[in-house]
């Protein structure tokens, strides 16, 4: 017995080397179980060589297509440029939409907080800044859309001008910065009276008929008084800034800042429902 | 003293050529082809180690196998060992020694070897769970990609395991 063993040895051990295995895969493939002590050895071992090896093979392969391979890399980094200045254009012209909608929205809500007055959204189309002549903003609003003269035009930020020369589909507006205009306004904080004349050029005007004794600090805000006929009350002007009190004269000076930048405006409303008074004189022809 | 770490020394190899089929497996084409780069190890054992000591290292190399696979315990470990016999048996027509021979033993072993564990899994589980015989297409490319391997794995392997250099071939001798 023991001499037939030791005669088939090798037999014997492949036998039993096979069929335990095959056994237990048959007892076990229709139960599969989790994971063993064995298979969780064995995944400890590799995966730290998996990542060396990975980690090798990656950056070769990086290498190799980063620094070596850049057959096309020409042609595709053209077109990317390509593609990348088309959507800087997109871009550019999003912005515009997204900055003339946040205008728009804030000229709407400024509108809207004077339900009193029915407006007429108008854009500017021109501006004629000349300083020999006068100082006018094109709208594309005019007669046909019920723009008269002599109706105050304000951006979101507040007053701009009053409707100077009509067309049939468009209007000049005389720009608060002219030297033909003259706004009555109010000190918003002391209640003072002044009015607020141009200077003939885009930039700060000037505040005329204060009162020596008036209560005016530089950064107060000026507001439309309603008393010119032309201006209903209470529309943002400009802020004082530079006030010069001088030792004798009925008057203070100051210079004021206007809250709209004339050169910059780009979407206004007429504000058609305030008209002037009969009784009031029109307002002085400008003089170029 | 080589000599007595021939099998842990084809274990170690067969761990590191596994961890290398993983890796090189995830760039080639992102797993969408194999290697079985451990198989051509049972090769060698087949080729080059008395029999006891092969068909040992061939089990263990087959327990190393079913353990990075995840399925079945015992499935590849057989398998292992049947491919150990097989070449054995088989390698008397293929010049085992020469680079060519070692490819195509390898190649035949690792589409046997799939084969073998598709039909296997296909009687014991159930139709619904079973490997599709599709699944052969891939175990062919999976052949050819280790045969190609193969010299390169057998090169290593004569020098950091030494071989036996077994002069009669056939079965279990």
């Amino acid at each position: 017995m023991l001499s037939l063993l030791k005669r088939y040895r090798e037999v014997i051990i492949v036998v039993v080397l096979a069929v335990v295995p095959l056994g237990v895969f048959l007892a076990h493939a229709r139960h599969p179980s989790d994971r063993t002590a064995l298979d969780r050895f064995v995944l400890a071992v590799t995966s730290p060589v998996e990542k060396a090896i990975d980690w090798t093979v990656s950056g070769a392969l990086s290498t190799w297509q980063r620094y070596v391979w850049l057959r096309g890399a020409h042609d595709r980094a053209v077109a990317l440029s390509r593609t990348v200045n088309d959507l800087r254009a997109e871009n550019a012209e999003l912005s515009q939409f997204k900055a003339e909608n946040e205008r728009l929205e804030r000229l709407l809500a400024f509108a809207r907080s004077r339900p009193e007055h029915r407006a007429v959204g108008a854009r500017v189309i021109g501006t004629r800044m000349d300083p020999k002549g006068l100082q006018l903003v094109t709208i594309d609003r005019g007669a046909d859309d019920g723009v008269r003269r002599m109706m105050p035009v304000v951006a979101a930020d507040g007053v701009l001008g009053r409707v100077h020369t009509l067309g049939a589909s468009s209007a000049d507006v005389l720009v608060l910065s002219d030297r033909n205009s003259s706004i009555a306004v109010r000190v918003e904080r002391s209640r003072a009276r002044a009015n607020v004349r141009g200077q003939g050029a885009p930039g700060p005007c000037r505040l005329e008929y204060a009162l020596r004794s008036d209560d005016l600090i530089e950064g107060d805000q000026l507001v439309t008084s309603g008393t010119d006929g032309v201006f209903p009350r209470g529309l943002p002007v400009g802020q004082v800034t530079h006030v010069k009190r001088g030792g004798f004269g009925l008057y203070q000076a100051a210079e004021v800042l206007p809250a709209v930048d004339v050169n910059r405006v780009e979407e206004v409303a007429v504000l058609v429902s305030t008209e002037v008074p009969g009784g009031l004189p029109a307002a002085r022809a400008p003089v170029p | 003293m080589r000599a007595l770490l021939r099998v842990p020394l084809a274990l170690v190899a067969a761990l590191l050529l596994l961890a290398l089929s993983a890796a090189v497996t995830r760039q080639l084409a992102g797993g969408a082809v194999s290697l079985a780069l451990a198989v051509p190890v049972i090769v060698w054992l087949g080729v080059e180690t008395p029999a006891i000591e092969g068909v040992i290292g061939a089990a263990l190399v087959g327990v190393l196998l079913d353990a990075a696979a995840g399925g079945p315990g015992g499935l590849l470990t057989f398998l292992s060992v049947m491919i150990f016999v097989g070449v054995r048996a088989g390698a008397g027509p293929f010049d085992a020694q020469s680079r060519l021979g070692f490819a195509l033993l390898s190649g035949a072993a690792t589409f046997l070897m799939g084969f073998g564990a598709i039909l296997l899994t296909r009687y014991v589980t159930s139709p619904s769970a079973a490997p599709g015989w599709g699944l052969l297409g891939r175990v062919l490319v999976e052949s050819l990609l280790t045969a190609a391997a193969a010299p390169a794995i057998r090169w290593a392997l004569d020098r950091v395991v030494v071989p036996a250099h077994r002069d009669q071939p056939g079965f279990l001798r």
